[in-house]
């Protein structure tokens, strides 16, 4: 991990942003940057369980405007010192991960609902909210956004956005892309922009501007407001669970399913591993005893159109070989599903283990899952892995391989040995035609894969990259940019 | 309880997901990631690991907690208790003699004064009128508490005249001394055990059936903590509410109340002693009171921010946690805020006219 430390004058630009934001939300002090030294992602994490030297922000700076969003961007333009825009630190790349000496920006102050349009149904609201207030807030009001990400308690409007997050409801609501219906972004410059505000399918305007800044992770500038589509509370929401003998048989059902044009919010399919209950790592709350691959459904929606929606599914499923396990499974899902994510069920540092999320199409799909597992557990003996998928359309869906590796002694070999396991991960799954990741995000974990992604497209990012941030201040090296 | 006697209750907030953030009541008014319990977690387990110390700003962030227990509602992980954790931070920073200077004022105030607040002995219930002094025969004791002898003077002499409405035989004990708790969650762990101590002596030999106050840490600590302190209390304890629930007390229908309210639930009353019904029933029973609801309630209430020592050390930020549990009852539409606890009422009162509230501790309207 480089640590360089930049050559501006750290007394002027601790002065420049006091002048800016005030002095209260500038904080320099090494508690907060230390605090703000790691995200989720697992290499800042291990560096800071061990206590052992990282980049620290040199400045944690609050805006609570966009005006100060573009001034503290152009104090970072004067002194060339690197911005990383935080939300709510809650993702697993190292998306928002400092550069030594950065301005870390963090948007929280500015969390404000700017306004809910109960007529055309969507919501204006500014980056720092986070997402399970957003979402109170609507339901206060009878609306959903029926985004329910596992970071829901913890990730913040500004952050999902830039890392085109997806929630477990995804695939009949969306990911957040789907959502978002206008931008507000401060560019890299300080210049504020607003893209244009539309429903979805009704832009013929060119690129959609919008879409450039979603998933750019703060690398093309500083998104401060966005306006989003939302929904009226689904009059019922249904759950079913089914047991299938094996993998195969739950992704052909679900295939089967979904081509018939069934849109349920939740279809989740476990392979056997994750499903076991003997499966010390499982992001299952509950788990079975019997072996096979667990599917849980969930329809949200008109009582009588989610009944016939059901009720093809469980057709299909029935006809698949899946045993029917009614809806009981599926609540406690639904009800238990961020249980894994708390300590110390969820899995932490010096634990070696991630999640090589990628994204298939169905001819893909199951040849991608047993490739990524092959080269896995082949590769690093002892290796616990484990799959599930979720976030679909009727072409295809996203997986998710996780490994467990127990910790080394030493930490350095504990991060070549991480590597090595997502080198070998990553590249089974690129060969066998999955997409590198789908919403975790690239950050820096995957920033040494995106050339081998993009190919000779990747040139279009860089030369975007070159024309918005010219000094090249936003989140350095994230993106690969 | 120091910092070295938590670390897997620190080890687990420093490595959560940061699955509290959203209702951790200093975090969402501060917004700064190290006031939320995995921020605050990194600093102690920084500390523990020797990679950091008690710096100034790390002292800072140990006092920014109001000891509400919003995010312990939200914990499943079994282990941890953020503000359990603050508090062993703060007994170290007491120890090295680094907390904040209003922090140090009520370590001075209870080695002088045997109070929170700077008065002498002797005249700790100069401000309760018509105060009862202990009788020989009494069967009930009602615990008036620092804030409550000093601030709230007529929640006691309401509590007092509804003890004796229904018949008890009530007094004060004149040896009262503050009852600890905001001492010990202000770090001064020896000396809020040795204040238990003197409370647990002087009600020793009064030969009581019962303990009741209006102060739900007093409440708590006398309950609860005492026992936890060492210093056990053989006696049964009751939160005016509660006892006043027991007792299955009723306003005359004489005395009818129209009026529209709301009630407020006291962090250390409802998330941490689990009392919710019993002060409602006591409204709803009220001739003529409509009860209505906060959207925020029961074991997820908002904190007034008078708690765990914010509103000496930190004042603007106590203002707007306050100010937002304002707002969350003016939008239920009520015309009062009823509490049951001199803190919050002490808080609201300040601010209650900007939300165009009446605030009252539900003693007063019993009374």
């Amino acid at each position: 991990m480089a640590v360089k430390i930049p050559s501006y004058d750290r007394d002027v630009v601790l002065s420049e942003l006091e002048k800016t934001v005030g002095s209260e939300n500038v904080y320099a002090d090494e508690t907060d940057r230390k605090v703000y030294s790691t995200d989720i992602y697992w290499l800042p994490q291990l560096y800071y369980y061990y206590g052992l030297e990282r980049p620290l922000p040199g400045f944690v700076v609050l805006p609570a405007s966009r005006e100060e969003v573009s001034e503290v961007l152009k104090i970072a333009n004067r002194h060339m010192v690197p911005v990383v825009p935080w939300s709510g630190g809650s993702g697993v790349q190292g998306g928002a991960m400092p550069t030594q000496g950065c301005i870390l920006l963090d948007v929280k102050r500015m969390d404000r609902i700017v306004e809910v349009d109960d007529y055309s149904l969507t919501i204006t609201a500014e980056a720092g909210i986070v997402s399970q207030d957003l979402e109170w807030e609507l339901n206060k009001l009878g609306y959903t956004y029926g985004h329910y990400p596992a970071s829901m308690y913890s990730a913040c409007l500004g952050g999902m956005l830039a890392a085109r997050s997806a929630g477990v409801m995804s695939t009949k609501y969306g990911k957040i892309e789907d959502m978002v219906l206008g931008l507000e972004v401060v560019l890299p410059t300080g210049e504020i922009i607003e893209t244009s505000v539309s429903p979805r399918k009704t832009k013929a305007i060119g690129p959609d501007l919008a879409q450039l800044f979603v998933g750019s992770e703060g690398t093309l500038g500083v998104i401060t407001k966005a306006t989003l589509q939302i929904h009226l509370m689904p009059e019922e929401r249904r759950f079913r669970a089914f047991l299938f003998k094996d993998l195969h048989s739950g992704l052909e059902a679900v295939r089967k399913f979904l081509q018939k044009g069934v849109n349920p919010c939740v279809v989740r399919l476990y392979d056997e591993v994750e499903a076991s209950k003997k499966t010390k790592h499982r992001t299952l709350a509950t788990g079975i005893d019997v072996p096979g691959s667990f599917l849980v459904l969930s329809f949200d929606g008109y009582k009588e159109l989610i009944e016939l929606e059901e009720k093809v599914a469980v057709e299909i499923c029935l006809k698949e070989g899946g045993e029917d396990l009614g809806s009981e499974p599926g609540k406690y899902w639904w009800d238990h599903r961020y249980d894994s994510y708390y300590p110390p069920s969820a899995p932490a540092v010096p634990l070696i283990f991630g999640t090589i999320d990628v994204a298939a199409t169905f001819s893909n799909l199951e040849k991608v899952y047993y490739a990524m597992k092959k080269a896995l557990t082949e590769n690093f003996k002892g290796a616990l892995f484990t799959g599930h998928f979720s976030h679909w359309s009727h072409t295809g869906g996203m997986l998710y391989p996780r490994f467990y590796i127990q910790p080394l002694d030493d930490p350095k070999e504990a991060v070549e040995l991480y590597k090595r396991v997502w080198n070998v991960g990553v590249s089974a799954g690129l060969k066998n035609g999955a997409l590198l990741n789908d919403h975790h995000g690239i950050g820096v974990k995957l920033a040494r894969f995106m050339e081998d992604q993009w190919g000779p497209a990747f040139k279009v990012l860089k030369a975007i990259k070159d024309a918005l941030d010219p000094n090249h201040i936003m989140n350095p090296g994230k993106l690969g940019l | 309880m120091h910092l070295k006697e938590r670390e897997r209750e620190i080890w687990a907030c420093a490595f959560c997901n940061s699955m509290c953030r959203h209702v951790c009541t200093v975090a969402m008014s501060a917004k700064l990631e190290s006031t939320q319990p995995k921020g605050k977690g990194m600093i102690e387990y920084s500390i523990l690991k020797g990679e950091s110390e008690f710096s100034e700003s790390a002292v800072e962030r140990m006092y920014m907690c109001v000891d509400c227990g919003r995010c312990r509602v939200w914990c499943i992980t079994g282990i941890s208790d953020c503000s359990r954790n603050v508090q062993a931070g703060r007994a170290d920073v007491v120890e090295l003699g680094k907390a904040p200077k209003p922090i140090l004022k009520w370590g001075d105030n209870a080695l002088m004064y045997k109070s929170l607040y700077e008065v002498p002995v002797e005249e700790r219930f100069r401000k309760v009128k018509g105060l009862l002094e202990l009788e020989g025969g009494a069967d009930t004791l009602y615990f008036v508490g620092c804030t409550t002898a000093q601030h709230q003077p007529e929640i006691a002499e309401a509590a007092l005249k509804i003890l004796k409405s229904i018949g008890d035989k009530v007094a004060v004990a004149k040896g009262e001394v503050c009852c600890g708790y905001p001492l010990w969650v202000a770090g001064f762990t020896e000396t809020a055990k040795q204040l238990a101590e003197e409370n647990v002596e002087t009600l020793k030999s009064l030969n009581l059936k019962r303990l009741v106050t209006s102060c739900p840490e007093c409440y708590l600590a006398l309950k609860e903590h005492y026992r936890e302190w060492g210093v056990p209390l053989d006696l049964e304890v009751f939160h005016i509410a509660e006892y006043l629930d027991k007792r299955e007390f009723k306003l005359k229908s004489s005395k009818k109340l129209s009026m529209s309210v709301v009630y407020h639930d006291p962090c250390h009353l409802g998330r941490r002693a689990g009392v919710y019904d019993e002060p409602r029933r006591l409204l709803a029973a009220i001739p003529g009171l409509k009860l209505g609801e906060i959207h925020w309630n029961r074991e997820n209430s908002l904190c007034c921010g008078g708690g765990g020592g914010l509103q000496v050390t930190y004042p603007e930020l106590s203002k707007t946690i306050c100010n937002k549990a304002l707002a969350a009852a003016r939008e239920a539409g009520a015309e009062a805020l009823v509490t049951a606890c001199p803190f919050c009422k002490q808080m609201f009162l300040e601010r209650a006219r900007d939300f165009n509230l009446k605030v009252y501790d539900i003693s007063e309207l019993l009374a």
